[in-house]
């Protein structure tokens, strides 16, 4: 990783060698790169929830999804990925105060609620799947499907990104002097867990309007 | 039930407001010894706060569904979006620190949001068709 490989070439040079101070917008390039790497990724998931959108209301009728999907199952998942956020936050400020062992704990930490994330959606696509309720057989599924898979991809990348910093913390690498680094993969973190409290709202919560509710005929042991 | 419920929301509105304060502590934190990071201290009481009105939001995002369902399906929608939109602002603005950085990166972070909006925008004549008399 070449990151790491300058971070250590950093040590004993102020990162970056203009102070951060005095550049244009206050932060280290790493730093604006992940913001505009942010913004597009956005713009990924705004597509994904535009669509979303329209084929809802376009759609004469809609199930509602708290008849299909686990509600409170899901609540936890949130919370376990908004302590995720937390731990997060936690490593950079242990970071920030030069102290590695609570950076490798709280970044391990982090790591641990994203997998239980990985494994919380792994458990739901099952069991959905073996109910028979695919991607193909409504819109309702496959807009679902393609708003929680892209989010749990990043899910996933985070979970890799995270763990080749933790090793690097392992080695002793990370520290007040580039406590940036641990800033910069926890902005990833934090957009991850961002969209999913969009999403959770928008996807699980919110149901159709009381005259518009279609009866979904994977409830009713119809097509599907 | 409805008035405890909002009275609820209300007090994590505040709790919010509060552990978004400029934080004294962390001056005096940051003067104690870690001049190189003075002006950013340790922010983490409002991280903790922040935790707890996120997962408290949370909490009152599920019961909305239940409770507000057969009074108002207005006012259930209208509640679920605006503490969605707390939420998302206290992450973005505590957890990744874009209330303590300058003006000019706030402005090129939300360029996304102007965008999303003529996506929106740009999608509404389609599912708007529906509507429209043949």
């Amino acid at each position: 990783m070449s990151a790491t490989a300058a971070a250590h070439h950093d040590d004993h040079h102020p990162d970056p060698v203009v102070p951060v101070d005095k550049t244009p917008l206050g932060v280290t390039n790493g730093k604006f790169a992940m913001w505009l790497f942010l913004c597009q990724d956005c713009m990924g998931f705004v597509g994904l929830f535009a669509a979303y959108t329209a084929l809802r209301v376009l759609a004469p009728v809609w199930p509602d999804p708290n008849a299909s999907l686990g509600i409170v199952f899901t609540a936890w998942m949130t919370f376990v990925l908004i302590l995720s956020s937390v731990s997060m936050v936690l490593a950079l400020d242990a970071a920030q105060h030069d102290k590695k062992g609570a950076l490798t704990f709280w970044l391990g930490a982090t790591i641990a609620g994203g997998l239980f994330f990985l494994g919380g959606q792994y458990y739901e696509y099952s069991h959905l799947i073996h109910d028979g309720t695919t991607p193909g057989i409504h819109n309702f599924w496959s807009t679902f499907y393609s708003l929680t898979a892209f989010h749990g991809l990043h899910v996933l990348g985070g979970v890799i990104y995270m763990t080749c910093v933790w090793i690097g913390c392992l080695k002793g690498k990370y520290g007040k002097h580039n406590a940036s680094h641990i800033e910069i993969v926890g902005l990833y973190w934090h957009f991850v867990d961002l969209v999913w409290i969009l999403l959770f709202t928008f996807v699980y919560l919110i149901p159709p309007t009381p005259g518009k509710v279609e009866i979904a005929p994977w409830l009713t042991g119809g097509n599907g | 039930m409805f008035i405890l419920y909002f009275f609820a929301f209300i007090c994590v509105a505040l709790f919010a407001k509060y552990a978004m304060a400029p934080a004294a502590p962390a001056a005096t934190a940051a003067a104690s010894g870690h001049d190189a990071h003075a002006h950013e201290g340790s922010h983490r009481g409002t991280y903790i706060a922040v935790a707890v009105s996120l997962t408290v939001l949370t909490v009152l995002e599920v019961m909305a569904v239940e409770f507000l369902k057969a009074k108002s399906h207005f006012a259930m929608v209208a509640v679920l979006i605006v503490m969605t939109l707390v939420k998302a602002f206290l992450v973005a603005a505590i957890f990744m620190h874009l209330r303590f950085e300058r003006r000019t990166l706030v402005l090129i972070v939300c360029a996304p949001l102007m965008f999303a909006t003529f996506l929106f925008l740009g999608l509404m004549p389609d599912s708007a068709s529906l509507w429209l008399p043949a």
